[in-house]
Order: C-alpha cells, then structure tokens, then sequence
C-alpha cells in the first residue's frame, strides 16, 4: 500500500499540470452541489435557531411567511398590524413580547459625512424582554431607558460609523403625505455587541417611541398656555410638534386614544408549558383576524421550497457526476495508453497488474480526495464571507 | 544454472521459437546475436519468466520456473532478475534514487542500512552521486543508463539481462557502459545480454547466435 501511494504521489506532483486541471474539473464539479448542500444545511440551522427561542407568534391573520420572516428577520412584506389589547389576551400564556416593525430608520449624518453608508435600518419597537430572549448583550453604552432613544446592531453601527451620543432618524415612509408625522431624531445610547443574526443590522428602540415615529403618541407646545380664558383651548393653527425627545419635553408626550388600541405587528409568545400553548392554538383557532404560526413548523414548511431547489441541484450533480466520470474514464484510458512504455517494463521487472491498477486508482483518489478538500475549503470560506442571514436576502428580497 | 529443454514458443503462427537444449552454467557470461526479429529478446524473455512458453522446461538454480504461478514468476524476476533495457525505461517521475529502489519500492520492502550502503556504492562507481536527486529528464543519456545498470544491480539479482545496452549510445559512451557492467557484475551472476555490437563480443564467455535454424554458437 506504501508503495502504491508512494509511486501514485510521486506521479501526480511530477505530472502536476495534469494534476492542477483534473483537480480544477473536480473542484468546479463538486463545488456547487457541495455549497448548496451546506449552505442549505447553515441556512436551515440559522432560521431554526432564532424560531426556536420562540413558542408562538401571533400576527395578522394572511401570510405565515411574512410574519415569521417579518418577526424573526425583519424582512419580507409588512403582514399588518394587532393592537395591545390581543397582547393583553394572550398574557396569561407566559411570557409575551410585542413587536411594532413598521418603520425604518438611518444614522443622521454631519456634514463632513455627506458621502457616507446609507440604507433603510429596520427600527425594531420591543420590550426590554426582547433582550434577555435573543441574550443580546451590550458592547458599549446602555439600553434605551426612556422615549426616543436607541441601540444600534453591531453591524449597522460599523457600517454607519455610528458612535453612542449619535443620533439616528426614522424614515418618513411616504414623502408626499403631508399629514404624516415628520421623522423622529433618536440618541444612540448603546451599541449591541454581535450575535450573528438579523439583530446586528437592526436599530432598537421602546415600542413606545415607535408609536411616535407613526405620531400616535406625540409632543408638542402646551396649546392653553397663553390664553385667559382657562375653560376654552385656544390653539393656532400650526403647533410645533417636537422632532426629538429630550429630558426637557419628555413629560409633553402624550397620546388621545385608547392603550388597548395602540398597533402592534406581532406578538412573540413564550408559553409556560405546552398545554398554555395547545389551549392558546385552541383559543384562535378560526379567528378571523388573528393567526397564530408555530416558528418550526412554518420554517419546515419555508425550508421544503427551498429543499425543491436543493433536488434540482442533487439532480443536476447527478448529471455532472456522471459526464464528469465518463470524462475521467476516457482519461484514464488515455492515460494507460500513453504510460504503456512504463507499465510494460514495471511489469516485465514484477510488479503484478493488482498492483498497476492501484497505482493509477490511488492517482485518482488523491486528486479527488483534494479537490474535495479545495471544494469543501470554498464552501467554508463562501459561508464565512457570506454568512446565512444574507442568503435570506435572496428569498425576502 | 540456467537449463532449457525443449523449449518451444509462439506468437500464433506467425513466430515460433524452438530450442532442444541450452545450458548456461552459473555465472557465466553470454551474448545473444542475430537478426532483428529472429527472437533474441523472446528467449531471454523466456529465460526471465516475463513470457511463458507453450511447452517445454526452464530450469533456474533448480528451480522449475515453467511450472511457477504468474505470482511466483513475479517474485523470481523481482527477486533474481535485474534488467538492463535498451531505451533505460527509467521512471520519469522518480529521481534517480527513487529508480534505482525501485525494485524494493516494486517488493513493498524498506531499504535497509545495506541497501543503502549498496545504494551508495553503485552511485559512486557509477559517477551519478551528484546526480542523485535529478530526475531522468535533467540526465544525459550515457547517465541514464548508468541509472538504469544500477537498478539492475541494486538487489544483487543471479541473473542480470541487459537488451542491447548500448544500442541508444555512442561508441565513447558505449565502451564505457560496457566497462561499467563487466566491473560491477560479479562472478555469481550470470550475464544474458542481446547486441548487435559485434565488437562487445570477445568479452563473454559464449556467443550464441539465435537464427531460423535455431541456436548456434
């Protein structure tokens, strides 16, 4: 067996050109269904990782994908809003985080950073709670403690060069509502450390400071301040709304409605036990506005699409495999026939054909054996360049 | 001592080969002449156990190789043949080291500290030490042959068979190949070499000239 190795090692790094372009047909071969094989296998592991945490989520009753998506990745369309009453309903399950995704934001920029990284950040509206489920820890400052203030991912605050004492803005969602709410100027006031998920590129803030970017609760001028009639409100037509929160008009924020109405988009649900659940599943059964998704079961469900996709690429291998292996047996009965000279005298010096053949079939497990171990080499490489969470780009656009 | 009894050998119909009785004692030194084509190289073939006849008896150190396995006839030649071949057929990939260990590397077996020293001596007597790293393509050919001798001799083999040593070199290098062999192989080995250099001829101790009408000497 020694000398077998020894003799096919001794061809292949002689023959290296040779070696070099099998080992590139190989690699090229194997590289693509080996990448969605692990890329398929990371990408499930990831979605099911964060889903995990999470017994239940409640949403609006429509697509199960775009809750799922919208509450755990902060992607894909908007699937509408429930209010805090259904929060209250659902409180006696365990423990329930509500969630207010609408909007999203950017790093409010200075002047010499005019030419600087901008895109749409997610503002994520949450509970303290959403912390301790995600086990999201702080690498800088401190977590929002009043109106109007944020954390930023640790991706977006490199990306955006943001620093704790920046400020960040929310985006007016549609520019030609003139009756919409102007965009909230939030201070940074802590930067998250990594948890490699959708976390990192996300800006987090009280969900009550997302019901002032949608102008639900609001500040503004104290409109009776002026007058001397104290029973009648004498208001001016434009009153000034405060862009920002700051200790000084904290107290001015106020909202006219009911609590139980304030939107949210969904509720996360950690259920005591499993019969909280069932009974919960039972409760909202058929209820028309509503739906509760089970995370795992509705990835299960994501990830069969997306195994479709994966059996096209074990089909497709199968096909490359088996040109490929013509294209190797072809080369190899070439290669017999051109080393003929050689084989003929080290078998007139005794060297049985068993012993032949394993030559040239160790020549070619060693070139498969490392163009597995280059191709396996750039899947892990891709995958780290290219981690998980941006794959789901691919899917929720 | 290597005895042939009524040998008979053939490629179909188109070549046969018959010989009643051929002797060659132990150690003895024979040269085998004649036309191209006329068998020479099927004889010695024959002798090495690289080809099997059809019928009669090789005997070899009282051993009866006609009757060996194919597996058996490997053993023997890698064990008790040593060839020297007219084109060298050194292995391109393997350095001259490597080549000339090759028929311990073909046996699975370790080199051991008297192969080396064996190893040492046929590079130095063969003037390649300086050499010995190169592979067969950075060699000349009077250096490739001297490669090719050393493997042949590398496991002190009873039989050394050389087909037309000389036939690829020039005279200055041929004489030299020729001096080269007759210094290095002993007076236990036997010496089988086919030639159409008629002047290498008065060296052996037999001339046997292989023809249509059978061996003559």
């Amino acid at each position: 067996m020694r000398s077998v190795l020894f003799l096919a090692y001794k061809y292949i790094v002689h023959n290296y050109t040779k070696t070099i372009i099998l080992t590139i047909c190989l690699v090229l071969t194997t590289i693509v269904p080996l990448a969605a094989y692990f890329i398929i296998e990371n990408y499930q592991n990831d979605l099911k990782k964060r889903a995990k945490q999470v017994t239940l989520i409640a949403g609006k009753r429509g697509n199960d994908y775009d809750i799922l998506l919208r509450s755990l990745y902060y992607k894909g369309s908007y699937p509408g809003s429930l209010s805090m009453k259904n929060l209250e309903d659902m409180k006696h399950v365990g423990k329930v985080i509500p969630m207010y995704l609408p909007f999203t934001g950017h790093k409010l920029y200075t002047n010499n950073e005019q030419n600087a990284y901008y895109d749409n950040i997610p503002i994520i509206g949450t509970h303290l709670d959403y912390f301790s489920l995600r086990k999201i820890s702080l690498q800088q400052g401190r977590l929002p403690s009043i109106l109007g203030e944020a954390v930023v991912g640790a991706s977006t605050a490199q990306d955006m060069n943001i620093q704790v004492g920046d400020f960040v803005l929310s985006d007016q969602k549609n520019l030609y509502d003139i009756s919409a709410s102007y965009p909230l100027k939030m201070k940074v006031v802590g930067i998250l450390r990594p948890n490699y998920s959708a976390d990192d590129n996300a800006i987090f803030v009280d969900i009550k400071t997302t019901w002032i970017i949608q102008g639900i609760f609001h500040g503004h001028d104290n409109i009776t301040k002026n007058t001397q009639q104290k029973n009648v409100v004498i208001s001016k037509a434009k009153i000034y709304e405060y862009p920002q929160v700051t200790l000084d008009n904290l107290d001015m924020f106020h909202h006219h409605g009911k609590a139980e109405e304030l939107p949210i988009t969904t509720i996360l649900i950690i259920a005591r036990d499993h019969k909280s659940k069932t009974i919960l599943l039972g409760d909202y059964q058929g209820n028309e506005n509503i739906t509760l998704i089970q995370p795992l079961k509705v990835i299960d469900r994501l990830m069969s699409l997306i195994l479709r996709v994966h059996a096209f690429f074990k089909a497709y291998f199968i096909l490359v495999i088996t040109t490929v292996s013509l294209f190797l047996v072809l080369i190899i009965m070439l290669s017999i026939r051109i080393r003929t000279q050689e084989f003929q005298t080290l078998s007139k010096m005794g060297c049985s054909y068993k012993m032949l053949r394993g030559i040239i079939l160790m020549e070619f497990i060693l070139v498969f054996v490392i163009s597995i171990a280059l191709s396996t080499t750039c899947v892990f490489i891709f995958q780290w360049l290219v981690p998980p969470q941006y794959l789901l780009q691919l899917f929720t656009g | 001592m290597i005895s042939l009894q009524n040998l008979f050998f053939s490629y179909g119909s188109d070549f046969e080969i018959h010989i009643k009785q051929l002797t060659i004692a132990r150690g003895e030194k024979v040269a085998f002449v004649g036309e191209s084509g006329c068998g020479k190289t099927t004889l010695v073939s024959l002798i090495a156990g690289v080809l099997r006849s059809n019928a009669g008896q090789i005997t070899i150190a009282d051993q009866q190789i006609h009757n060996f396995s194919d597996k058996q006839l490997r053993q023997f030649r890698l064990r008790s043949v040593g060839f020297v071949f007219q084109n060298f057929e050194l292995l391109d990939y393997l350095n001259v080291t490597e080549n000339i260990l090759l028929p311990f590397t073909l046996l699975f077996k370790k080199a051991t500290p008297q192969t080396l020293d064996k190893l040492d001596y046929l590079l130095n007597a063969m003037s390649i030490k300086n050499k010995a790293t190169h592979k067969p393509h950075q060699l000349s050919q009077g250096e490739k042959q001297r490669v090719a001798i050393a493997r042949a001799l590398i496991h002190q083999p009873s039989i050394v068979i050389a087909d037309e040593p000389t036939g690829n070199l020039d005279p200055k290098n041929s004489k030299k190949i020729m001096d080269l062999l007759w210094k290095e192989i002993n007076e236990q080995t036997t010496f089988l070499m086919i030639t159409h250099d008629h002047s290498l001829l008065n060296q052996f101790d037999r001339v046997i000239h292989v023809g249509e009408k059978g061996l003559e000497e």
